[in-house]
């Protein structure tokens, strides 16, 4: 509450016009003197005239307003085509310098009917800025946690398909393997069964013959698991990448491969890649191993053909063996499948295993028994992600 | 020397000052200083080629507060620009899709000016989120920088001011 002296110098301030422009003058004078504002005056073609209060003292007198006020540069028509009675707001302007960021500003404008100049304003943008500052912080914190949630949450459905598809394959990889080992399995069960009956009935020479069954039967079920065991371990831990030269790769697996009656011809481009080596050769060494052991003629030929597709190396080995036919197309990736006596029919299973994991694909194409040979082609890819 | 103004535009916190603070005094501040209003800065830029003679160009850069959004386009602020640059955060994909709408927007609102979309944060591959089909689609330029490591962000104001002088803004 302001004491009846002050309300009487207050009411006495008031009754003296001289007094009061003092008193306005001097209240002007403080707050200019303390960068409560400043005050700019300019002629028609924006140049300083004069000026008043220390938040303004940067601006220099005679020049162009732009020169220090950068950021009405481009402003300058807006300025200049004010009508008496408007007012132009530029808020909240700070000017960054190498020295840092100047204080943030708020620039009016008024243009006066009676005056040639106009009067610009120029106060400090407070405007709670820690406040602001803060609001900001938050908000951008909160911005980037739910980004980083949602990215994760994406990343925690991509793993689940992924845990899905495995989930699958183990199911699928679990029965075929059950059945598979089942029928040799209940043989060796039969076989001795009928070794007993013999050996009670004194039947040496039927007891010898079954004998002489039990132990093929045992040395497919020896073969099956351990090519069981080769599938299991086939991945790409511990695998290297490497500089590959890819038709030197290939002419090695040839050489090393016993391919008497197939001829193996390689075409198009192999260049030399970084890769993971050992993934791809067996990849390779399983299918040109494939064509040649299935191939059911005196004479044959295997066409290796190599090219670049983009990302990818796609390498096409068509070959005119018997074939494939279209039913059983799908089910050849599968473990323990072969048409024919040769191998344990874990080769192309391999090779699916192998694309898998490096992110490839494999596609074959036969119309067997109409048409001989088969082509499988590969699309390995060129960049692969460990 | 000619003086044109350039925004920046995007959503808060893809890096916009960064781009700025890279540029024009080539560092890079880990301590994320949000902007609010407008921070103005100067930056002499120059192009040209042996058939054109080389010209520099005063760059008046307006780095806005990303909360202004689409408002930015009716303020005062925006008068005269000669173009924009959006930028947008590689890690967040919410930001990309802002850019394509204020990318559409600056061009409904100042047809004729030169407009480019910056995929700021390239450092940060590995948080990189798959690029918006609209935004892939869009007939803006694209760009990917980084502020942290400088990559592209000379090579942005380059092409912009390449752009201002072919199209005389």
């Amino acid at each position: 509450m302001p004491s009846s002296e002050q309300q009487m110098r207050s009411g006495d301030a008031d009754s003296d016009p001289t007094l009061m422009a003092h008193l306005r003058r001097r209240a002007g004078e403080l707050l200019g003197s303390r960068g409560v504002f400043g005050l700019v005056w300019l002629d028609k073609s924006l140049m300083v005239h004069s000026r008043f209060g220390t938040l303004v003292d940067f601006i220099a007198i005679g020049e162009p307003v732009t020169r220090n006020l950068i950021p009405l540069i481009g402003l300058e028509a807006e300025v200049s085509g004010l009508k008496a009675g408007q007012v132009l707001r530029v808020p909240s302007v700070a000017i960054v310098t190498e020295n840092g960021t100047g204080p943030r500003l708020n620039l009016v404008f008024y243009a006066f009917a009676e005056e040639e100049l106009t009067l610009l304003v120029v106060s400090p943008a407070q405007m709670d800025t820690s406040l602001a500052i803060e609001l900001s912080r938050q908000i951008r914190a909160r911005l980037m946690a739910e980004s980083e949630a949602a990215a994760k949450s994406q990343e925690l459905a991509r793993t689940n398909a992924d845990l899905e598809i495995a989930n699958c394959k183990l199911e699928q990889f679990a029965a075929i393997v059950t059945h598979d080992l089942k029928a040799p399995m209940r043989a060796l069960g039969f076989l001795a069964d009928e070794i007993e009956g013999a050996l009670l009935a004194s039947d040496a020479a039927s007891a010898r013959e079954r004998l002489a069954e039990l132990r093929n039967q045992a040395r497919r079920v020896s073969c099956m698991l351990a090519a069981l065991l080769h599938y299991s371990s086939a991945g790409l831990s511990g695998a290297l990448i490497e500089s590959v030269d890819t038709r030197e790769l290939v002419d090695e697996i040839v050489r090393s491969l016993p391919h008497g009656n197939v001829k193996v011809t390689l075409q198009g481009v192999w260049p030399r890649i970084e890769t993971l080596a050992a993934p791809l050769g067996l990849t390779l060494r399983n299918l040109i191993d494939n064509s040649i052991k299935h191939h059911d003629r005196k004479e044959g030929h295997l066409l290796v053909t190599c090219m670049e597709a983009g990302d990818a190396l796609e390498i096409a080995l068509a070959d005119d063996g018997p074939g494939i036919a279209p039913e059983h197309h799908e089910s050849m990736f599968l473990p323990f499948r072969t048409l024919g006596s040769a191998g344990e029919g874990m080769g192309l299973a391999i090779v699916q295993k192998m694309l898998d994991a490096v992110g490839g694909t494999i596609r074959l194409q036969s119309d067997a028994p109409r048409q001989r040979g088969v082509t499988f082609t590969i699309r390995w890819p060129k960049q692969i992600a460990l | 020397m000619t003086a044109r103004k350039i925004m920046l535009l995007g959503e808060i916190g893809v890096g916009k000052s960064s781009i700025a603070q890279r540029l024009v005094f080539n560092r890079f501040e880990t301590d994320y200083k949000p902007t609010l209003g407008v921070d103005v800065y100067t930056y002499d830029i120059e192009t040209g080629t042996d058939a054109d003679p080389v010209t520099t160009t005063k760059f008046i850069i307006w780095d806005t507060d990303g909360n202004f959004g689409e408002s930015v386009l009716s303020h005062i602020y925006i008068k005269e620009a000669a173009a924009a640059l959006i930028v947008g955060d590689i890690a967040r994909r919410t930001t990309l899709l802002r850019m394509v709408e204020l990318g559409n927007s600056f061009m409904e609102a100042m047809p004729g000016r030169y407009c480019s979309f910056l995929i700021n944060k390239s450092d940060l591959e590995n948080a990189a989120t798959e690029l918006p089909q609209d935004l892939i689609k869009s007939p803006i330029p694209m760009l990917r920088t980084s502020a942290k490591t400088g990559e592209n962000v000379k090579n942005a104001f380059l092409r912009a001011a390449d752009a201002i002088r072919r199209r005389g803004l």
